[in-house]
């Protein structure tokens, strides 16, 4: 295997954080369909506060994203 | 101070997205200098119209978003910072669509913005508590000092990566597409069929959102600390 074949496989397991993210904003999601399914009368504030948690969450995914992106671009060049 | 080898090991360039940002606050100030002219000539007792009407809209707006979320001592001497920082931050975010690299793509530019809120935070943090019991809950326990740094690195790399990331996958998107179109015809005439919807989110979509998230997140971390 060459170097960069070694870190594309990297690139690709650092984009793993993206996992833990999805269930976790799926179950933001549930939970305000719940939560207005049973007040439906605050609609927009919910669908506000659900929007601002999800992209809260989805921070860790985009860390992770920014190392794959490291990785690749910028990590071939340090190693020459 | 330096000797001649460290000197030259510095490498400055400008860069180009800093160049963007200049642009976008030169447009910016001109625009309000213009507005200002305006509201100061407008009659209070007559309804707003154009320029005027838009920007009270606005300037409401954001001044009942932050009445909801801070506490009353800090909406009237705050929001004028955070008009300015969403104002800006959503220029500069949706800028990408006209042509520009979008400023908040570059880490010093985000990194700066979250330095003004850092400082913010620090100084509010040490107007509450006085000189001795800052610096000791600043101190003790060792690990405090992490957690007054963690919103330093969250918050500007939170902006940055979003942004940095919905640029470099539409870079991939028109690599893939005219490769795939190559195929067939020596344009690329799948780009423009498929890219617009994934502008609209990474650009449009993930900007207006990374730009409220900034906001608030940035206005409850400075009444968190001074309450």
């Amino acid at each position: 295997m060459t170097d960069y074949g070694l870190i594309a496989i990297a690139a690709g397991i650092a984009v793993c954080a993206g996992l833990g993210t999805g269930i976790g904003e799926g179950i933001a999601a549930s939970k305000a369909v719940e939560a207005v399914g049973r007040n439906p009368e605050a609609e927009g504030k919910i669908r506000t506060m659900m929007i601002l948690g999800i992209a809260l969450s989805e921070t860790v995914a985009i860390y992770g994203l920014l190392i794959s992106f490291l990785l690749m671009f910028v990590f071939p060049g340090m190693i020459g | 101070m330096f000797s001649p080898t460290v000197l030259s090991a510095i490498h400055i360039e400008l860069q180009v997205e800093l160049v963007f940002s200049l642009i976008i606050i030169a447009a910016l100030s001109l625009f309000f200098i213009f507005a200002g002219k305006k509201v100061m000539a407008a009659n209070p007792l007559e309804k707003p119209k154009g320029i005027v009407l838009v920007c009270e809209t606005g300037i409401e707006m954001i001044y009942n978003y932050m009445k909801s979320i801070m506490p009353s001592q800090f909406e009237k001497s705050y929001y004028p910072y955070f008009s300015m920082l969403f104002l800006y931050l959503i220029v500069a975010n949706l800028s990408g669509l006209i042509g520009f690299d979008a400023p908040t793509s570059n880490f010093s530019i985000t990194l700066a913005i979250t330095l003004i809120t850092f400082v913010l935070i620090q100084f509010n943090a040490w107007k509450k508590k006085g000189t001795f019991h800052y610096i000791k809950e600043l101190v003790w326990p060792p690990t405090n000092i992490l957690g007054a740094v963690s919103p330093l690195i969250s918050l500007s790399m939170r902006l940055f990566g979003n942004i940095l990331s919905g640029t470099i996958l539409m870079g991939l998107v028109y690599q893939f597409t005219g490769w795939l179109s190559g195929m067939i015809l020596p344009v690329n005439f799948l780009g423009p069929i498929l890219a617009p919807v994934l502008h609209a989110y990474f650009d449009v979509f993930a900007g207006c959102i990374q730009t409220l998230v900034f906001v608030t997140l940035s206005s409850i971390l400075i009444a968190i600390e001074a309450e």
